[in-house]
């Protein structure tokens, strides 16, 4: 019983962590120079499923009759590979040779969304959380 | 006759399928932004209804055999990023699987109070 409540609060860390890579880059939209000296770029977290031979084999498989779920777990986080944007300001101090400053690789917009991808995420494993909750305290009213 | 006959037994793995199946659909839950991930889920009903069927065929060995089994569903649609799961449908079977383990401990209590009843010798319980 209490697993479920183990599985749901890694789902809430998992989407809790994406929120603040999410705010990371929306803070860094602008950011021109980062500790390398180069324009930041838009960070991505990457999560894995962590249950155990529960996945291997199709239909109904009962390979993992017993199998314990260990809910998601982040195993990194990414660098966007994709173009930096280039906005023609020669004035800037961090303009190159051709007056050109190139600017972080973040879309507010995709933020936004992704954003609210996991609020909502976060709100449905509090809702299996609480559901957990309730059937444990459920359980404990057989012998009353 | 037993103290704690199929009923209770029965009772038993029902609640536990229900306990199994909570985490099962938390799981999911929690992998809803992995890509890749297949939902998983327990069919414990279509194992009791056939346990059941060979129990009134008179082969009850079934229904002792009984247990919750996981297994990937592979029956719904998946997502442009492997995933299948599917927040809303997720929701609702979490609300159900609710209502069925307060039903099953109803019972459950129902149960235990006709046990109080009979061991107080009819004299409330």
């Amino acid at each position: 019983m209490f697993d479920s409540m183990h599985v749901s609060a890694s789902g809430l860390a998992a989407e809790r962590l994406r929120m603040d890579v999410i705010a990371q880059n929306l803070a860094n939209a602008n950011s021109t120079r980062g500790a390398d000296g180069q324009p930041y770029r838009r960070h991505e977290v990457v999560f894995r499923s962590v249950d155990v031979g529960a996945t291997t084999g199709g239909g109904t498989s009962e390979s993992a009759t017993s199998g314990t779920m260990h809910g998601v777990e982040p195993v990194a986080i990414v660098e966007d590979p994709s173009a930096l944007r280039s906005v023609y300001d020669p004035s800037h101090p961090d303009a190159d040779e051709d007056g050109y400053v190139h600017y972080p690789n973040v879309n507010p917009v995709t933020e936004m969304v992704d954003m609210m991808t996991a609020t909502r995420a976060y709100e449905a494993n509090v809702t299996a959380m609480n559901a957990a909750k309730n059937m444990a305290l459920k359980a404990l009213d057989i012998l009353r | 006759m037993e103290l704690f006959d199929t009923t209770f037994k029965t009772l038993d793995l029902a609640l536990g399928a229900a306990g199994k199946r909570q985490e099962v659909l938390a799981n999911n839950l929690a992998n809803v932004n992995t890509p890749g991930y297949k939902r998983l889920d327990v069919d414990f009903d279509g194992q009791l209804s056939k346990a059941v069927d060979a129990a009134r065929a008179g082969d009850d060995s079934k229904l002792n055999e009984l247990r919750p089994g996981v297994s990937t569903d592979e029956s719904v649609t998946v997502r442009v990023d492997g995933n299948s799961v599917d927040v809303d449908q997720e929701m609702a079977y979490v609300a159900e699987n609710n209502i069925r383990y307060n039903a099953l401990v109803q019972l459950a209590q129902k149960k235990m109070s006709t046990l109080k009843y009979v061991i107080s010798d009819g004299r409330g319980g």
